[in-house]
């Protein structure tokens, strides 16, 4: 008898057993998407390239603060942190547009990005302020904001040609190399969107600030990426509050994080 | 001697009565003068404090409509502002960059460097306006996206406002076509009229 009523209750409490560890598995789960170290790829799985674009560099010092903080020198030091957060926790390979205190024109980064076949390309600013008090991060993604291509898709070259008798776009004329170049982002509306947004809510909750919002713009390096790509503006320098912030190194990092985070989130919607 | 003071008497009487009229005269023309002037008579346009402007041989101007940045950076503010009349649309195009180099005289950000020159204008039939900068427009602006997303928007805003031929701008420095306005802005095209923040 009691051996008999025993067998139901031990098989049962196997079930309920069995059910809260899948349970747990599946609530922790969304844990290794917000910011947990994933886990290293197959073997079979293509190693991701994520290239970082520290803005500025050399003579092109951008913006400065009032106790001589240097656009250039934050951005270089925010994604060389972000790299190796990157490169730590998702085992993913980083490339950086400069390494060093040189001026690396637009064309050479977006180059060295499409040349090194990136998965993902973010470039990184401190940029100003028409006020000097901005200091809320952006993040943009490429959109030509011009007539009859809201999305930036149509391209453009063809279009304004073809408004001043050039070449009409189903014409005989064949594109020039110039023109590919400049359509490169344009199959990335969408995915360059995604990044975008994944970065902006990451950043707001490491670094525990409203950022300014999600843009699209017609940014010139954007335009020639051939891959995701978005730029982030960390706030403006001329803000003395922002400038004693970017001094620190703890926020830095959370920033760092921040990115890193961005990026896992949107390797795990990819896969 | 009773006769002659009659007549004196009369004649007195004559002459204050002449006067009496005249007063009223005058007071009369005064009366329908500031009625005149009060009321605005048909046809005579007088329904404006531009026009009283005029007739008070004051230059009458024109009024243009100038766009800046809100002092919180996210949107730009309208402020009108009169100038001594333009004889062409280049004329409208310079006055109105112009007065965006003075800057806001409200509560507003300037958009546009105030050691800019404007150096030349040109339109085309096409209704593209070819606006040709000094290199302190670049030189001088404070960087990032967004400020410069701000000064292009200004700019256009304020010169399709303004002269109704213009359709389109491309901006020049120091006479030559550039990649960008201060690192970021793809200006190498013209910008066309729908140009504006695309907020999603």
């Amino acid at each position: 008898m009691t051996a008999g009523t025993s067998g139901p209750f031990q098989a049962r409490w196997g079930w309920l057993i069995a059910v809260m560890v899948v349970s747990l598995t599946l609530l922790a789960a969304p844990l290794t998407l917000m910011g947990q170290p994933l886990p290293a790829p197959r073997p079979d799985e293509k190693m991701p390239v994520v290239v970082l674009d520290p803005g500025r560099g050399g003579s092109n010092v951008g913006g400065s603060g009032a106790t001589g903080l240097l656009e250039k020198d934050i951005t270089l030091q925010l994604a060389t942190e972000a790299g190796h957060l990157i490169e730590e926790l998702l085992g993913a390979r980083v490339i950086l547009t400069r390494t060093d205190d040189s001026d690396v024109p637009l064309e050479a980064r977006a180059a060295l990005a499409n040349q090194a076949g990136g998965d993902l390309f973010i470039s990184i600013y401190a940029g100003g302020s028409l006020g000097g008090t901005r200091r809320e991060f952006q993040t943009f993604y490429f959109d030509d904001l011009q007539e009859r291509s809201a999305a930036g898709r149509e391209p453009a070259n063809e279009r304004d040609f073809a408004g001043e008798g050039g070449p009409r776009r189903h014409g005989t004329v064949a594109p020039s190399p110039a023109i590919l170049w400049d359509q490169a982002q344009l199959d990335f509306f969408n995915t360059s969107q995604m990044l975008a947004r994944l970065l902006d809510k990451n950043l707001r909750a490491q670094v525990a600030e409203e950022g300014r919002g999600v843009f699209g713009l017609p940014i010139l390096l954007l335009r020639w990426v051939r891959m995701p790509a978005v730029l982030l503006d960390i706030g403006a320098l001329s803000d003395p509050g922002f400038e004693a912030k970017l001094r620190d190194d703890a926020y830095l990092q959370r920033a760092a994080l921040g990115i890193a985070q961005a990026v896992n989130d949107y390797q795990a919607l990819q896969r | 001697m009773r006769g002659r003071r009659r007549i004196k008497q009369v004649g007195a009487k004559s002459e204050a009565g002449a006067w009496g009229w005249i007063v009223s005269g005058i007071l009369l023309v005064l009366i329908a003068g500031a009625l005149w002037w009060l009321l605005g008579l048909p046809g005579t346009g007088r329904t404006s404090v531009d026009t009283n402007e005029r007739g008070g041989n004051i230059p009458p101007g024109e009024e243009l409509s100038l766009w800046f940045a809100s002092r919180q950076e996210d949107a730009l503010v309208l402020e009108r502002r009169r100038v001594a009349p333009s004889q062409t649309p280049f004329d409208r195009v310079r006055a109105s960059l112009q007065e965006l180099i003075v800057g806001p005289k409200g509560d507003a950000l300037r958009t546009v460097s105030a050691e800019a020159k404007i150096r030349e204008v040109f339109i085309d039939d096409q209704g593209t306006a070819y606006i040709d900068f000094s290199e302190a427009l670049s030189r001088t602006h404070p960087g990032g996206p967004w400020a410069e997303m701000l000064t292009l928007r200004s700019i256009m805003q304020t010169l399709v406002a303004n002269v109704p031929e213009i359709k389109r701008v491309q901006l020049l420095i120091e006479g030559r076509e550039v990649e960008t306005l201060a690192g970021h802005m793809d200006i190498r095209r013209p910008l066309d009229a729908t140009w504006s923040i695309n907020q999603r």
